[in-house]
């Protein structure tokens, strides 16, 4: 089990902060998170590990949006934005591009509705459709139609802000 | 009839949900050759699977913009170590309620018996013949492994440990500067001024204590000769005590890190098990214990004089943990 855990730790640990990101947009934050993980896992030793590991990392990022929600309720105002990346190779016109790519692509997935969210995040961090139907309490069966759904909405979402951009600038 | 259940069936376009489990590779085989068998003939799907093949692909891309930098990822090690202090802060919180209720229970009843008797003795004589000692447990009890050494005298040290603590103890002032060092070279820092004494060595066979150790990962009984010369002749144990086995886990060969468990026995008859080995293997075999465990950082230099401080060791038993506090200051 111990070896399961430590195979585990190195092979989705990436997957596990990717994903705890694109859940709280900090990317300090999504590595303490995913610590937070893996240590409740070596203390509780899971059975199904991998499907522990998301389940729990969910939570945490779920508890993380209410409290910032609580916060949000004492102080008027603090922007959530995702922290810009920024990389000492990019001119600084590209950095704008991507950082507004990256907004735009924030704002499309927020566009999906929670469930369509999670199931595609959960793919995309490498679940199989029965872990994901596992840890969202869907049917295997519908986890296909969800991810269908969730593709064709982001992709959709995505493009109507691109549109609605060169709109704009032209 | 089946025949023309079968043209329909033929004829019927695949859903676009399956064309994404499909591509998704989350059917079974034969419902992909099923699926494979019907797109060979039939155009239709044939440009549904590839412009879903295409929303997929561009999915994944949007989704790769949306990725933090490469996260730096700690040591495995390191985050077991966590784990297994935070496994035995809780066993710390659990003996320091459980006795805080027996107090609690114990006073209630007293409180009941002075009522009955009505004319009793007052309620501070029905208190009186508590245990005081488990009162002050908790701040007693190390709230770390390292912490364990400042609090303890060196007089306590040479002293012999008793298997039940003292009722009271003062509180002695701590020494910051040793309780932040790690336990080095061997505890040759609490062992200084200490004689070493004579190594007995009681050999029994390995099958009594099978039961104690988790049955993940191959154990072996070695003699006390053969583990020294295996472990870079240090086996830590209990000075002064006897030693009833000595089992090894793991690196037979070569590296150097096995995992070694002495198990000693005191007068009593109880027996106390001394552990040492890499933190994640050490912290796995606690994590099968439930009583009574201390444990403390160990830092030594191996042949080729690189440091290694991935190293724990832990002593656990069926003994209060006072009594495993000076027995880890006698660990040679």
């Amino acid at each position: 089990m111990t070896d399961d855990l430590k195979h585990l730790y190195e092979t989705t640990y990436a997957a596990v902060v990717r994903f705890l990101y694109r859940k709280v947009w900090d990317p300090d934050r999504a590595e303490d998170l995913a610590q937070e993980v893996f240590v409740r896992a070596m203390k509780h030793n899971p059975d199904k590990p991998r499907a522990w590991v998301f389940a729990v990392a969910a939570n945490l990022a779920r508890d993380e949006a209410r409290a910032a929600v609580r916060r949000k309720r004492h102080l008027t105002l603090l922007k959530s934005d995702p922290t810009p990346l920024t990389s000492p190779q990019r001119s600084a016109e590209d950095l704008v591009e991507h950082n507004e790519k990256l907004e735009r692509m924030r704002e499309a997935l927020h566009a999906l509705t929670p469930r369509d969210q999670e199931v595609l995040l959960l793919w995309d961090a490498g679940l199989s459709y029965p872990e994901i139907a596992e840890q969202t309490g869907l049917a295997v069966g519908a986890v296909g139609t969800t991810l269908a759904r969730a593709r064709r909405r982001l992709v959709d979402a995505f493009d109507r802000q691109e549109a609605e951009r060169h709109a704009a600038h032209s | 009839m089946p025949l023309i259940d079968k043209k329909l069936r033929d004829m019927r376009h695949i859903p676009e949900e399956e064309l994404h489990a499909y591509l998704d590779q989350a059917l079974s085989r034969s419902q992909c050759v099923e699926i494979e068998s019907h797109l060979a003939s039939c155009p239709p799907c044939r440009q549904a699977r590839d412009s879903i093949a295409a929303l997929r692909d561009r999915t994944t891309a949007l989704l790769a913009t949306l990725a933090p930098p490469r996260p730096i990822k700690p040591a495995y090690a390191d985050l077991r170590a966590q784990a297994t202090a935070r496994i035995l802060k809780k066993r710390r919180i659990v003996r320091a309620v459980g006795w805080a209720a027996s107090i609690s229970l114990a006073l209630g009843l007293g409180w009941i018996a002075n009522s009955w008797i009505g004319a009793g003795p007052p309620p501070a004589t029905a208190v009186a013949p508590l245990p005081t000692a488990p009162v002050a447990m908790p701040e007693s009890s190390p709230a770390s492994p390292v912490e364990v050494l400042d609090r303890e005298s060196q007089t306590r040290v040479a002293s012999e440990p008793r298997p039940i603590p003292a009722p009271t103890r003062e509180p002695e002032p701590r020494t910051p500067d040793a309780s932040l060092a790690p336990v080095t070279d061997r505890f040759q820092s609490v062992a200084a001024g200490i004689p070493t004494e004579p190594l007995r060595v009681e050999i029994i066979p390995v099958q009594q204590l099978a039961g104690d150790l988790p049955t993940a990962g191959l154990w072996r009984s070695v003699s006390w000769d053969g583990a020294q010369a295996e472990s870079n002749a240090w086996i830590p144990r209990v000075e002064g005590l006897p030693v009833v086995t000595v089992q090894v886990q793991g690196d037979q060969q070569g590296s150097g890190k096995p995992l070694t468990v002495v198990a000693q026995r005191l007068s009593s008859g109880q027996m106390i098990q001394t552990v040492e080995g890499p933190i994640a293997k050490v912290s796995d075999l606690l994590s099968h214990q439930s009583g009574p465990t201390v444990t403390a950082s160990v830092e030594m230099n191996d042949n080729s004089g690189t440091r290694q401080d991935d190293r724990m060791l832990a002593i656990y038993g069926s003994v209060p943990i006072d009594s495993l506090t000076a027995f880890l200051l006698r660990v040679r």
